[in-house]
């Protein structure tokens, strides 16, 4: 994207005044947004993003500059730009470049613009005729689908050269079913790093008549009782729970500024032994992988709970250095517009030895929260909510009455600790997680577990 | 290429593929930020960026690409998507480029005062997260803590007439810190936006969210059910931001919204009045035109309890038979101006007054989930405060807060004096909710 000899001119510029330590990210990338709904197109757009995100070190200072204009003045500029700050003498220099060499573990058959909008039209048109005629109360079907191809490069005064180039898709369905004065919508989606083959092998007919079902079956929806009692959260999407009471406390961002729950806890107990859970970027085509990092470094696959013992953070390479840490992997951004910083990837618990009947059977009055939708966390307080939108009330055993959305609250280390049964249906589920460094693709996951006590805020 | 160059090569290239419609955006910008932890200047960012995008009609659609790169070559490739995206869509309703009619009001927009250009930014932050610990013992850490500013500014053209030019800027500093307390830490945090005199006073930020952490500390439960709900006046608009998608015309022509059909009929309390106001003296969304060009004014939505209109873009007004309301966003989307509740009369002790024994708002957590337009049916985190003998008493841990916005709107019983707006440019008092579901323990 840009020749070696001026990216080394730029990160000799950055090390000028005094920094440890400079990077250059240079990022190219070409996105393209479908929205179709009542068998019309209702918009398409498209657009590319060139940038650079220049980056120095000097100890626990960091600085960092950005630019879309990239003749060489005005990056050399920049590199000036990130070095401004300090006024020392030069420190370090700049390593010659070793290419890294990366395995690309997500190939792409279909690349998007080998095919032409109007085939990708074509099927969004299907899966919202499917939606349409599973059900007389359907009134509306609307389909969303995004695509990006996005080119990386990070080159680092250590002399690190990386160079990555990732394609991604996501297709979501919402549709809206009426009946009388009611209404209730239903959303679900599926991605990953694809091309186009992101719809094949996958039953969209199936997928198209659960989220209409959902939507269906809403309609008859009792309010959700409110108050603390034992809720089975089903596999998939249900790892929100995960990404937000403890994923998010887990990242350096937070840990290295004493500013996360989880501080100082590695190596102790801090979930049910019945809890194992990974940050994975390395499986194969799913929505939060990675080959390489934002700082070029490979993706790794990383314990973070063991049987309930703390293992691992999520460190990046600043705050490795306020913890005394290693960087693994996990440095990501939205784009060049951001600073990286220590994020998720595909997080999930592992399986356990239940089934979802077990938990139901065991449960004597309590919810089974069945479709999940986003929520958020303070890490400091480790306090958390997430948001669900189909559930069941159980009584005696059995599921009863089918429920509106509630959200569920608690606090991080309480509810994890809470957790009194896991499943042994693993499901990922794909989302975007925002925080500092922007909003990013990432997978949650886990297999139905049973939390034995948390608040449930319904309307009843 | 300058910016100047490439918009009219752009322009030419357009015109020379036989578009006889289209529009250019150039916008460019700069900002900067200065981060302050334990005692000394953590990081320094100082960023420069543009883009251009063009939006070309064929038959009634409109077609865009964006681009940053302002590299002549990619010049035909942007005419080339642009028209193929237009060509594909196949929308029921017409879209429009605005011919530059129509009066332009001028629009006094919020910027920081001028004082903020001779702030020593390192000082002042470096004070503030001072004064953080000396405030209060119990202060923990002070987790983030910058200053962040910048400069945009934008051009439009399109081929129809319409030429306009804007600028603005804007400065705001953010605190967020921890405090501690027999083991439970708690978090507070405050932004303010450089434009009142108070601002400048590092004591004056540190206070706010030190007394909000602070005041978190000790928190109490309560039995789970049905209560009065006091929201304090800025957690209010923060719900309004959330909510106000059932106003916009796109929503309510996709049926997203239950106001469909419901304009002259009661769907507020008879003492609610809400307003978009984008001529808003000192407002943060405030202007003089939307993002489609078209001439911005003030709009009451609802008046004294009934729906009096939607807000529109150009498509929306043309399904409806109306003219826009300037609230065009590009693409097919609604955007808010200056969007609140107005104020009533009451004083905030009044209105805790009124409600006698309930909860008290002050934070709502999760908003971007656990809500839905269609159903109007929402269930958020929220922190706040008892309410006991119509006075503030002990702060809550995180609590639940569950109903029924289309509901929510008709149960308002009383409306401070207090108008305040969120720095995202929503506006509400305090205001007093007859019921709503709360969950706790």
């Amino acid at each position: 994207m840009l020749d070696k000899s001026l990216v080394y001119e730029i990160l000799d510029t950055a090390l000028a005044s005094g920094a440890d330590f400079a990077e250059v990210f240079v990022e190219n990338s070409l996105s393209t947004s479908i929205q179709t709904g009542d068998r019309r197109v209702k918009n398409i757009s498209s657009g590319q993003s060139f940038g650079i995100g220049i980056r120095v070190f000097k100890d626990l200072f960091s600085a960092y500059a950005y630019t879309n204009v990239m003749d060489r003045e005005n990056l050399l500029k920049t590199a000036q730009k990130a070095a401004a700050a300090l006024r020392e003498k030069r420190q370090a220099s700049v390593l010659g470049f070793v290419d890294v060499e990366i395995e690309n573990k997500h190939k792409i058959k279909i690349l998007h613009n080998s095919v032409n909008k109007s085939d990708k039209v074509s099927v969004m048109h299907k899966i919202c005729e499917t939606a349409c005629g599973a059900s007389s109360l359907v009134t509306k079907a609307d389909a969303t689908y995004l695509e990006k191809e996005r080119q990386i490069l990070v080159a680092n005064s250590n002399g690190l050269w990386a160079e990555d180039k990732l394609s991604r898709g996501r297709f979501s369905l919402n549709v809206i079913a009426a009946r009388d004065e009611k209404s209730q919508d239903s959303t679900d989606n599926f991605g990953g790093l694809y091309g186009f083959e992101l719809f094949e092998g996958r039953d969209l007919q199936a997928f198209a008549e659960k989220t209409v079902s959902d939507a269906v079956s809403m309609l008859d929806a009792e309010d959700c009782p409110s108050g603390k009692m034992p809720v089975i959260i089903d596999n998939g999407f249900g790892g929100a729970i995960f990404h937000e009471a403890c994923g998010h406390g887990l990242e350096a961002t937070a840990v290295a500024k004493n500013a996360s729950v989880f501080c100082g806890k590695l190596g102790q107990k801090v979930a049910s032994e019945l809890v194992t859970a990974y940050d994975d970027a390395t499986i194969p085509n799913a929505w939060g992988s990675i080959n390489i990092d934002d700082e070029g470094i490979a993706g790794q696959r990383k314990i973070l709970i063991e049987n309930g013992i703390l293992k691992s953070y999520m460190v990046d390479s600043f705050n490795a250095r306020r913890m005394g840490m290693e960087p693994n992997g996990c440095a990501r951004r939205q784009n060049y517009k951001f600073m990286p910083t220590s994020r998720m990837s595909n997080t999930f618990i592992a399986n356990g030895n239940s089934t979802l009947e077990e938990m139901i059977a065991a449960t004597d009055y309590g919810v089974f929260a069945e479709r999940m939708g986003g929520g958020s966390v303070n890490p400091a307080s480790g306090e958390f909510n997430f948001s669900v939108n189909k559930a069941y009330v159980i009584e005696k055993g059995r599921l009863k009455q089918l429920v509106k959305g509630a959200k569920l609250i608690g606090s991080g280390i309480e509810i994890l600790n809470n957790i009194d049964m896991v499943g042994n249906n693993m499901a990922l589920a794909c989302g975007m997680c925002g925080s500092a460094s922007g909003s990013i693709p990432t997978t949650v996951g886990q297999p139905a577990i049973r939390v034995q006590n948390i608040t449930v805020g319904g309307q009843k | 290429m300058t910016p100047e160059q490439f918009v009219t090569k752009l322009y030419d290239t357009a015109l020379q593929a036989g578009i006889k419609e289209f529009s250019v955006v150039y916008g460019c910008g700069s900002s900067n930020r200065i981060d302050v932890y334990d005692g000394k200047v953590s990081n320094r960012r100082n960023n420069e960026g543009q883009g251009v995008s063009l939006s070309v009609k064929c038959g009634k659609n409109i077609g865009s690409f964006a681009c940053e790169e302002l590299n002549e070559e990619l010049i035909p490739l942007m005419v080339k998507e642009a028209k193929e995206n237009a060509e594909l869509i196949n929308a029921e309703e017409e879209n429009f480029f605005h011919d530059g009619s129509g009066e332009y009001k001028k629009a006094l927009k919020y910027k920081p005062l001028p004082e903020f250009s001779k702030l020593d930014k390192e000082k002042y932050l470096l004070e503030v997260e001072k004064s953080c610990y000396q405030i209060d013992k119990r202060v923990k850490k002070v987790i983030s803590l910058y200053i962040a500013d910048g400069k945009s500014s934008s051009i439009m053209k399109n081929s129809l007439g319409l030429d306009l030019k804007d600028d603005s800027e804007y400065a705001y500093a953010v605190l967020y810190l921890s405090a501690e307390e027999n083991g439970v830490t708690k978090t507070g945090s405050e932004i303010i936006l450089f434009d009142k005199k108070e601002d400048f006073t590092p004591l004056n930020l540190a206070k706010a969210a030190v007394e909000k952490a602070v005041g978190r500390l000790q928190a109490a439960n309560i039995k789970s059910g049905k209560c009065k709900i006091v929201f304090e006046n800025k957690t209010f608009a923060d719900f309004l931001e959330t909510i106000a998608g059932i106003f916009s015309a796109n929503s309510v022509q996709e049926k997203r919204s239950q106001l469909v059909g419901k304009i002259g009929e009661v769907i507020a309390s008879p003492i609610v009045t809400m307003i978009d106001n984008p001529l808003l003296e000192n407002g943060y969304n405030t202007r003089s035109y939307d993002s489609e060009g078209y001439p911005s004014d003030k709009h009451e939505v609802i008046k004294g309890g009934v729906l009096k209109m939607f807000l529109h873009n150009l498509r929306t007004a043309k399904k409806d038979g109306v003219a826009s309301t300037g609230n065009g966003s590009g693409g097919r989307g609604i955007s808010f101006s200056n969007f609140y509740l107005d104020k009533g009369n009451f004083s905030k002790d009044d209105v805790l007054a009124k409600a006698g024994d309930g909860v008290y708002l002050t934070d709502l957590n999760g908003l971007h989930a656990g809500y839905s337009s269609v159903s109007g049916n929402f269930s958020f985190g929220a922190e706040g405060f008892i309410i006991e003998n119509s006075k503030l008493g002990k702060a809550l841990n995180q609590i639940t807060v569950s109903g029924n916005v289309y509901r929510l709107l008709k149960d308002i019983e009383a409306l401070g004096n207090d108008l305040e707006f969120t720095h995202n440019g929503f506006g509400a008092p305090t205001v007093l909710i007859k019921e709503l579901a709360i969950s706790n323990e």
